[in-house]
């Protein structure tokens, strides 16, 4: 007995009404953020300089590419047969109540073959990770932060490493990652050396991929972004105003986001390019691999597609993109075949972690170890539980 | 030919389960007559009495589409989706000699489930004590994995095993003397 039903029915019900009196709110102030963004549409120079102020920065506003910002582009043809390079990965985080100290990350990744007929060549490649300096870096125990860029990073390089190992005189190739193309390094828990060293390693493979001229995408589902809301509720204000707005969850267009803007979409159809606000991209321009986006209508949500400018200024590789991850969504519910797949063969479930820390278990006794157990407060949660795993 | 099915993994005396990868051409027929090593004695021996997919979404949504992409077909078909083989445990061997009565120990998991050849399933069928191990499961289709099995040995003995035919029918009749209805329905499909 934990989560005693009977004690929460009056919250989720006073949570039903309050959500959908905000989804009501929101809606209602949709129309006239559309309205903005039609009157801005051809204002890209007026809006880039928006976006590079100072209260732009401070609101991370998506900053426009040339494109009418309420363009919309239906899919275009997709080539007869594409190479389509996936990777996704996942971790096991280190337990300090579990049997050994180490962690895991596992990268999964499928080349697809569009239009070959052959079943995608699949693999995933798990490490365990052991090494004292590693799994105790400054003498703590790591942080999850770290173990996430550092599978972020795992990805990249699969992505990268499968790409180029592709014969550039083959079908076309498009490389595809989950999540934003962006890596999220700039964490309290990672130390800054170790930032440094992930994000340089991290643009090293988008300069490889970038050297063999391998257009590179990361698809964000359900992206909850309002880069494009902040810019344009900037850019209605009178200059003088800018300066006092600080969060856009101030202002009157709390809450709105890109996704919802970006409704009018059609299936297939793609947004105008912007460029993401997010600081972290100043990293990323400055070697070159500056993240812009479109929205995409997968057929049943709207997904945000990131994929660095060079990709995004070269139109056929854009199109390729564009017509090649719309196309995995058409069949696949409205996401990549390819990353539902390459998720499939990363993800670590509860029953293969067991059968690991077995065989972890194993190695450690038959090297003499005294038999390694879960600490006292790990195993009374396993007695006091075990009736519930029932 | 003796062919490898898959790994036991879950097992008691009277029943065990073995998984097994889809594309495994060799996935037995139901009521064949299956071997795995054991403790206590040289092999079990079973019958096939199910063979079932686990459930899984992503097919079935691929089974949804109007023309999934041959790419996604091949791709789904080397998932590794488990078949799951159920086996009912019908006698076993030891030393060399067949015993058609339960085994004493069960098949230890992840031991490997063979096919049996002609010429066992011949020697297993040369009685028929076996019978009532099967009959006596209601909760299974153990008449038509009995009638399955025989209608096998009855081949494996070639001619049409006709003599093979009848003495089942014959032990069949006496063992199911007090159910007509069920004995006549083995029977029918046991015949030639």
């Amino acid at each position: 007995m934990a989560l005693e039903l009977s004690k929460v029915t009056g919250q989720i019900e006073e949570m039903g009404r309050v959500l959908a009196q905000r989804a009501g709110r929101q809606q209602k102030k949709l129309p006239a953020v559309q309205e903005l963004l039609r009157a801005f549409a051809h204002e890209q120079e007026e809006l880039r300089r928006v976006a590079a102020s100072e209260p732009g920065r401070q609101l991370r506003c998506a900053s426009p590419g040339d494109e009418p910002l309420d363009a919309r582009f239906p899919p275009p043809a997709l080539a007869e047969q594409v190479t389509l390079i996936a990777s996704d990965g996942s971790q096991i985080y280190p337990d300090r109540h579990g049997m050994a100290p180490y962690y895991a990350v596992n990268v999964g990744t499928v080349i697809f073959r569009h239009g070959s007929g052959q079943a995608p060549k699949v693999s995933s490649e798990p490490e365990l990770v052991y090494a004292e300096d590693e799994v105790y870096p400054d003498g703590r125990l790591i942080s999850s932060d770290l173990i996430s860029a550092e599978r972020d990073l795992a990805e990249m390089r699969a992505l990268a490493d499968l790409a180029l190992t592709e014969s550039p005189d083959g079908p076309p190739r498009v490389a595809l990652g989950d999540g934003s193309l962006l890596i999220w390094i700039q964490r309290a828990d990672i130390p800054e050396e170790r930032q440094e060293a992930i994000l340089d390693r991290y643009l090293g493979c988008l300069d490889r991929l970038r050297g063999a001229n391998v257009p590179v995408a990361a698809f964000v589902s359900r992206p909850q972004s309002a880069e494009v809301v902040a810019l344009l509720y900037l850019a209605h204000l009178e200059p003088e105003e800018r300066h006092q707005v600080k969060r856009l969850s101030d202002t009157g267009f709390r809450g709105l986001t890109d996704r919802a803007l970006f409704d009018f979409l059609e299936p297939g159809e793609r947004s105008a390019l912007f460029v993401r606000g997010t600081a972290s991209n100043l990293d990323f321009q400055a070697r070159g691999h500056g993240v812009a986006f479109f929205y995409l209508n997968t057929g049943t949500d709207l997904a945000r597609v990131e994929v660095p400018e060079w990709t995004a200024r070269q139109p056929a590789q854009l199109d390729l993109v564009h017509a090649a991850v719309y196309h995995q969504c058409s069949f696949n519910n409205g996401y990549p075949y390819v990353l539902t797949r390459a998720d499939e063969l990363a993800v670590i479930l509860g029953d293969e972690r067991e059968a690991l820390e077995n065989l972890i278990v194993q190695s450690l006794v038959r090297h003499g170890l005294r038999w390694p157990e879960l600490s006292r407060k790990a195993q009374q949660k396993q007695v006091a539980r075990w009736r519930r795993r029932r | 030919m003796e062919l490898q099915v898959g790994r036991i993994i879950r097992s008691s005396t009277t029943r065990f389960a073995v998984g097994c990868q889809v594309l495994r051409p060799q996935v037995p027929a139901f009521g064949s007559l299956v071997k795995v090593p054991a403790v206590g004695c040289d092999q079990i021996y079973g019958l096939i009495h199910d063979v079932r997919m686990e459930d899984d979404p992503f097919v079935q949504q691929v089974a949804a589409l109007d023309s999934p992409p041959a790419e996604v077909i091949e791709d789904q078909r080397r998932r590794q989706v488990p078949i799951e083989v159920g086996v009912l445990v019908v006698g076993y061997q030891h030393q060399g000699e067949i015993y058609h009565r339960l085994p004493p120990q069960p098949p230890l998991s992840l031991d490997v489930l063979h096919t049996c050849t002609s010429e066992e399933l011949v020697a297993f069928t040369g009685q028929f004590d076996y019978f009532r191990l099967v009959l006596d499961n209601r909760d299974l289709p153990a008449d038509e994995m009995l009638a399955a099995n025989l209608r096998a040995a009855a081949e494996a003995r070639g001619g049409g095993g006709e003599g093979f035919r009848l003495s089942a029918g014959r032990e069949l009749a006496r063992l199911l003397a007090l159910d007509l209805y069920r004995l006549d329905a083995i029977l029918r499909r046991i015949r030639p």
